[in-house]
């Protein structure tokens, strides 16, 4: 990497690395330009790799149950998909499936991917493909967004019903500290670099 | 210097620095996007995106959001009226949130946005390096606006198969997700680079 441009104001940089762990910043409008981060490619494969084996329980496990008067009721990621699909609102039961299930699945299933084949060091077939899916899906991901809306949903139902938390609100935690160590070890540049490197092989 | 004065451009997909001709078409070599030395008809799209979006926002703000039936009452909540339903429930810390995230991100990302795009005439305005950390924010909490749609899929799965109470999805769900859709697309739209572009270069 010789020659960088900062994304955010178009300055000319050229990155001195001298040092594996650092983060590379524009003089000019202060927007990091590279994340290095010691040993970011086995971290991120493992923590993506982990947040793909939780993700079919997170998607199906119970987030929330109430009862009152010994009815008991729960609700999973897929329930919330279904009902709203059921109620007719196809276009929010769509937004839902994407932002929650089908984005955050394919952007964990894009990183491990891409990594192992960094780890390996050989060139698998769409790599490429998929790295550009990855970084893109990265933005789209909303399953911090729906951990909040748990807990705001248990607040607002405390009035009406005894509510208390199921272990799919648990496992949509455990995803979303998986997916912000990746946003941390994860960086486009570098990243990109290595497939560069790679292609080279 | 900028990047504007050489002949070098600036892959946004892949952040790959390529030497292009003025004449023809280039594309990137590592990753195949077509490249441009900035983001084509950002301005005008993210303004149509915008405009859109304060158009959606205002019903979206006046139709309810989700109904609640129980004990035979029936009660249609708007967004505003959810927060005030919370704050006077004493629940103050929640009502913060919801309030923050439905009704102050999407108006703030809204005339921030507008505000970038009209100081790129003006002269009168914060410094660039400011101006971009403020859109990088406004970039980073636009998805914090989902919660209300995620909200009412949880409240409305959860109480579905509960015969003591039900909610229902409402219209002003639809346009409010609708609003938050077209921020997010507004914000990528939008180059921040372009503020730079009548900067002196360093």
């Amino acid at each position: 990497m010789n020659l960088l441009i900062c994304p955010s104001c178009g300055l000319l940089v050229t990155p001195l690395m001298n040092n594996k762990n650092c983060v590379l910043k524009c003089s000019r409008c202060n927007s990091v330009l590279l994340k290095y981060r010691k040993s970011s490619l086995r971290n991120c494969f493992v923590f993506s790799l982990s947040a793909l084996i939780l993700f079919f329980p997170t998607i199906t496990y119970p987030m929330l149950k109430i009862s009152m008067k010994g009815v008991y009721t729960y609700s999973s990621i897929w329930s919330c998909i279904q009902t709203f699909y059921a109620e007719g609102f196809i276009l929010l039961s769509l937004l839902v499936l994407c932002t929650v299930v089908i984005f955050p699945f394919l952007y964990f299933i894009s990183i491990s991917y891409v990594v192992f084949s960094f780890l390996i060091a050989k060139k698998l077939p769409f790599t490429r493909q998929l790295l550009k899916l990855g970084f893109l899906l990265s933005e789209w991901s909303m399953i911090d967004v729906l951990l909040i809306g748990i807990l705001v949903s248990s607040v607002k139902l405390i009035g009406m019903f005894g509510s208390d938390f199921g272990s799919g609100f648990y496992l949509v935690a455990t995803l979303t500290i998986l997916g912000a160590l990746i946003e941390y070890y994860f960086d486009k540049n570098y990243f990109w670099f290595l497939w560069g490197k790679n292609e080279r092989l | 210097m900028n990047d504007c004065d050489t002949d070098f451009i600036l892959c946004l997909k892949c952040f790959n620095v390529v030497k292009a001709s003025a004449s023809t078409q280039c594309y990137c070599p590592r990753c195949y996007a077509k490249l441009f030395k900035r983001k084509k008809k950002s301005i005008s799209n993210t303004l149509a995106l915008l405009i859109a979006a304060l158009l959606f926002y205002i019903p979206a703000n006046i139709f309810p959001i989700m109904t609640v039936k129980s004990f035979g009452q029936v009660n249609s909540n708007t967004i505003i009226g959810g927060v005030i339903a919370l704050y006077n429930a004493k629940m103050y810390f929640i009502s913060a949130i919801v309030f923050f995230a439905s009704i102050f991100i999407p108006i703030f990302k809204i005339t921030t946005l507008f505000y970038l795009i009209f100081s790129l005439k003006s002269k009168k305005s914060l410094d660039n390096t400011k101006k971009t950390k403020l859109f990088h924010f406004v970039d980073k909490i636009g998805k914090w606006s989902m919660l209300d749609i995620y909200v009412i899929a949880i409240l409305v799965a959860v109480v579905k198969m509960n015969f003591i109470a039900e909610i229902y999805v409402e219209f002003g769900a639809i346009l409010f997700a609708a609003v938050v859709l077209l921020t997010m697309f507004a914000a990528k739209t939008f180059d921040i680079r372009l503020i730079w572009n009548s900067q002196k270069n360093i």
